[in-house]
């Protein structure tokens, strides 16, 4: 993408003053500072910062999250949930580091990522299994 | 390898006669002498350019700035020819920075050296562009048909082929993809985001193939390439299409 790539090494930055609607597929990394909504994919991996609200399923390579995120969770290597996280969705990860204050609310899987543990439904997004659990609302 | 020299407007004035005159003779020293066209109010650059081409030329220089550049480009991209610049004068020298090549008759080193890249083409409603477009506002955007970005408040919205994205950093010129980048109006300008984290002023920089800027209240205005402006809707795209340049080894790229 970049010659010279920036300090962490980001290719694709969505600010604060962004709000992304839709299917954001990328093939390299992603770091959200502002609102993303319907599913986020990428082969590389996503830092989500304190400020970020991800209303969207990720599925990415390893990722660091801050923020808030409503959705399903699928990293194929490491997550890491920062104390400021919020997360009301399933998780499915190779390695999940949960920080002392992070609120998860939803399933967690261990294990490798496999085509057998993601389901993919009507309209293409993937879903982990079992059946997702009840998500609460966030309380503002 | 018969080359075509055209020589923007600006460079009619007095002040740069003995430039050109020294770059004539060096370039004729180096065995790069080749036709030269002047751009005058009745000369239009696709004129200029289609007569070379038909008489032979397949290097098309120009001599002059970026606008020089960006006007060849456009003009040469359907054809086969490659594209060099020898930049002349201080003003508007960014897309001679990325490539590479030095001011004045030092560029002629750079000519013949012949390094040559193929650089990716962008299409604004079927015109196409090479450097970048800038935008301000709150236009509706939508990226590859697959999602939307909104703002909040009025964004400086800057989409680059070949252009600084930053003052340390330059969009890729051969990735076959256009670097959007937006930040916020009241920001700083574009200078002052070096050694900061670009996230601090609200920088968002979002790779995409196609881009359609709307803007459903009033018409925006795009400028493209710093000399032409269009009004939104605008279809944007990476054409896939290349051009052949001619790059100095110090190229940013």
């Amino acid at each position: 993408m970049f010659k010279n790539d920036n300090q962490n090494g980001s290719e694709t930055i969505i600010g604060p003053s962004v709000k992304v609607e839709g299917d954001f597929i990328s093939q390299g990394n992603i770091q959200v500072e502002g609102s993303v909504s319907g599913t986020i994919n990428t082969k590389g991996n996503l830092q989500a910062g304190e400020q970020s609200r991800i209303n969207a399923n990720i599925e990415a390579t390893s990722a660091y999250i801050a923020g808030y995120v409503k959705g399903n969770i699928t990293i194929h290597d490491r997550l890491e949930l920062a104390p400021t996280s919020q997360i009301n969705g399933d998780i499915l990860a190779k390695i999940l580091v949960v920080a002392e204050g992070a609120k998860l609310n939803g399933r967690c899987q261990m294990g490798e990522v496999t085509s057998n543990n993601i389901s993919v439904s009507a309209k293409g997004h993937k879903k982990i299994t079992p059946s997702a659990v009840e998500i609460s609302e966030e309380k503002s | 390898m018969p080359y075509f020299y055209l020589y923007d407007t600006y460079l009619q004035g007095a002040a740069y006669a003995p430039q050109l005159i020294r770059l004539e003779n060096t370039l004729t020293d180096l065995g790069l002498q080749g036709r030269v066209g002047r751009l005058t109010l009745l000369k239009s650059v696709k004129d200029l350019v289609a007569t070379a081409i038909r008489e032979g030329a397949d290097t098309i220089v120009g001599v002059g700035n970026d606008i020089t550049f960006s006007r060849l480009a456009e003009v040469i991209a359907p054809h086969k020819a490659t594209l060099g610049l020898i930049p002349l004068g201080a003003e508007q020298q960014t897309i001679a920075n990325i490539l590479g090549i030095p001011l004045g008759i030092l560029a002629c080193q750079v000519l013949s050296s012949r390094i040559v890249a193929n650089l990716d083409l962008g299409k604004i409603n079927n015109q196409y562009f090479i450097q970048s477009i800038a935008v301000k506002g709150k236009p509706n955007i939508e990226c590859n048909g697959n999602y939307k970005l909104q703002f909040s408040s009025p964004q400086e919205i800057k989409i680059c082929n070949l252009d600084f994205i930053d003052s340390a950093r330059v969009s890729d010129p051969q990735n076959n993809l256009l670097e959007m980048v937006i930040k916020n109006s009241a920001g700083k300008s574009w200078l002052p985001w070096f050694n900061k984290n670009s996230t601090d002023l609200g920088v968002s920089i979002i790779p995409a193939k196609s881009i359609r800027l709307t803007s459903p209240k009033e018409d925006l205005s795009l400028v493209v390439d710093n000399h032409r402006i269009l009004k939104t809707p605008a279809n944007i795209i990476a054409t896939g299409e290349k051009i052949k340049v001619i790059v100095g080894k110090r190229r940013l790229f």
